[in-house]
């Protein structure tokens, strides 16, 4: 369950990195336009708000994980101490 | 000030693959949120205080997911406006080029009426025609000037800041990031630093760094995966610009971008081969795992079929000449057939064999494969490999073996030579020397030193017969004598004969050690997993 919210984290980031791998086709426009320059801004700007977004449920889904983990091996010293 | 010049000069496609790809993008990121809402399904059952906490948790991500979307997919409409706009202004300025044109005239690239040259000159006087011209070129190029500042007020206004997505959050996650060790690091030290870390930096480095952190030695397989997963999307996405790139130049592709073209597709094609394997998991393919991807030169990667950090036997398989990216699909399959292979031998164990595409391999049999460079560049990285393997195995040490097929057995040669592979093994097949002149030079027991040659196999004639006799002999054959030969020391195994070609042997039987129901498969099978061959 956590490595498939880990997984959902992976594919919005490999969404925005095809933006950012896609993305130079504005580059090349005159630089007395300022809306090619407005949209590196934002570009930029985006990639790292998609960036922690992706970090953080990343990590959210790890801590999900540990605590899984966690309750599992409680459990099994549970059983072991109590055996039937 | 915007001139004439600079309106002709814009592309207007480049706005609306920009519109296409946000749209994309804030697409996609819809699919995630869904994507999440599924998975928190899955958490129903669970309750008490920490499962509400988390529900809570993961219930924000997927808020955020979806309002990330909704507002990046304003970008595109400006995009597309702006593309519009502007393109009518360029209709516009073509229009009243023409009409000056049909007076004998021409506009200069500022936007005045001039004398046609050469060279044009300044109408001292003007014409109300040209008067009337000029005016309407300076609308039109005042009416581009406005429709850029409103696109790019429109584009500012949709900053992730103006829409109340950067924050704390953000400085949190960057101040996460850290020093990444050098590739040359032991890869015990690697791993030493990567466990040091805490799960939002390591979560960090995957995504800022995916390129360094992918081809780290000593870092664990499952990170490596997922960061050359990112990787490999990326260089895919560069490659398919630029491919579109090239098509679009149409008859003004001149030579090099032909061959940049094919490049360029023979690379995709591997990297979709690469796709498609990492997203297949039956009976007979394990869960692979992609340890390294590079486009660069011919392109390398790294793909172990199975977890090599967990698996109980490992082996390392070491393609010959023409080995590259476009090819990988062969390499793969073999390292499947190989996992199978131990498998049959012993299901007992978990087996891990890893396609290694991971050097500048000769690309010509004659004109590249009699050199050791390509072995001497390869040494250090298969080392380092090696030694990254052990440094992130989990539970007790794994039984490991490298296999070089052809050119890819003087790599492993070269690398035992002179870098002490750290191994319980070595295979060499259809070998055409292996670097040495004596087994002890390889720093291995005898007995860990397999090899076979198929009978009709062709790369007999890279090998000199009486190279065992007569050190003249040996210096005439350049990567040493045949590691399969009885008189080398170690031990050799049996293959099927294979097609015979008179008088030269065949390609074909070279080739052939993978081929199912061909005993030297069997047989690398139980070397794999450490049982004796025949």
């Amino acid at each position: 369950m956590a490595d498939e919210i880990v997984d959902v984290a992976d594919e919005a980031h490999h969404d925005a990195r095809k933006l950012g791998g896609a993305q130079d086709a504005l580059n090349g426009a005159p630089h007395v336009f300022d809306s090619p320059r407005a949209h590196a801004e934002i570009e930029s700007a985006w990639q790292q708000v998609l960036h922690t977004m992706t970090t953080k449920l990343a990590v959210a889904a790890d801590t999900l994980s540990l605590s899984a983990e966690a309750y599992a091996s409680a459990e099994q010293r549970n059983v072991r101490r109590f055996p039937n | 000030m915007v001139t004439y010049d600079d309106v002709m000069r814009l592309d207007l496609n480049a706005y609306t693959e920009e519109a296409r790809n946000w749209k994309t993008l804030a697409d996609a990121l819809t699919t995630r949120a869904n994507d999440l809402d599924q998975k928190l399904m899955k958490l129903d059952g669970w309750t008490g205080a920490s499962a509400d906490a988390a529900k809570a948790t993961f219930a924000g991500h997927r808020k955020q997911y979806q309002d990330v979307s909704a507002t990046i997919a304003n970008i595109p409409p400006v995009l597309s406006d702006a593309a519009r706009q502007l393109g009518g202004v360029q209709a516009e300025v073509n229009r009243l080029v023409d009409e000056a044109r049909s007076q004998g005239w021409a506009f200069d690239p500022a936007g005045k009426v001039v004398t046609p040259g050469p060279p044009p000159a300044p109408m001292a006087n003007l014409e109300p025609d040209a008067r009337r011209l000029e005016d309407a070129m300076a609308a039109q190029l005042e009416r581009a000037r406005r429709a850029d500042a409103e696109a790019a007020y429109a584009l500012r206004s949709l900053r992730p800041e103006a829409a109340g997505f950067a924050g704390p959050d953000q400085a949190t996650v960057a101040a996460a990031a850290t020093a990444i060790p050098p590739r040359s690091t032991a890869p015990a030290e690697v791993k030493k630093w990567w466990d040091s870390l805490t799960p939002m930096q390591q979560e960090s480095l995957l995504y800022t760094h995916a390129s360094e952190i992918g081809a780290l030695d000593g870092v664990p397989a499952t990170a490596r995966d997922r960061a050359n997963r990112t990787r490999l999307t990326e260089l895919k996405a560069q490659l398919l610009a630029e491919q579109e790139r090239l098509r679009s130049l149409g008859d003004r592709r001149i030579g090099r971008d032909n061959d940049r073209l094919a490049d360029i597709d023979a690379k995709l094609r591997g990297i979709e081969k690469i796709e498609e394997r990492l997203g297949k998991v039956d009976g007979k393919h394990q869960q692979a795992f992609l340890l390294s991807v590079d486009t660069n030169g011919t392109g390398r990667a790294i793909i172990a079929m199975g977890n090599p950090d967990t698996a109980g036997n490992l082996c390392t398989y070491v393609p010959g000449t023409g080995a590259r990216l476009e090819q990988v699909e062969g390499e793969m399959a073999r390292a499947d057939r190989m996992v199978n292979a131990a498998k049959a031998a012993d299901d007992a164990t978990s087996t891990s064999v890893i396609a290694w595409v991971g050097y500048d391999a000769p690309q010509h049999p004659i004109w590249d494969a009699w050199s050791e460079k390509y072995a001497d560049g390869a040494k250090k990285d298969l080392d380092r490999f090696q030694d990254g393997l052990r440094a992130t195995h989990e539970g007790p040490p794994s039984h490991n073996v490298v296999l070089g097929h052809s050119y890819g057995s003087t790599v492993v040669g070269h690398t035992a030579r002179y870098e002490r592979l750290d191994v319980d093994g070595v295979i060499f097949v259809g070998s055409p020397g292996v670097g040495v002149d004596k087994i002890e030079e390889l720093h291995l027991p005898p007995d860990q030193v397999h090899a076979t040659v198929a009978e009709h196999d062709a790369i007999h004639i890279t090998n000199n017969p009486h190279s065992y006799d007569d050190p003249t002999e040996r210096s005439l054959d350049p990567h040493g004598p045949d590691p399969a030969d009885p008189r080398f020391g170690g031990k050799p195994f049996a293959s099927d004969p294979g097609t015979s070609s008179w008088p030269l042997g065949s390609a074909a039987a070279h080739s052939a050690y993978w081929d199912p129901g061909n005993r030297s498969l069997a047989n690398i099978g139980r070397i794999i997993v450490g049982q004796p061959a025949s």
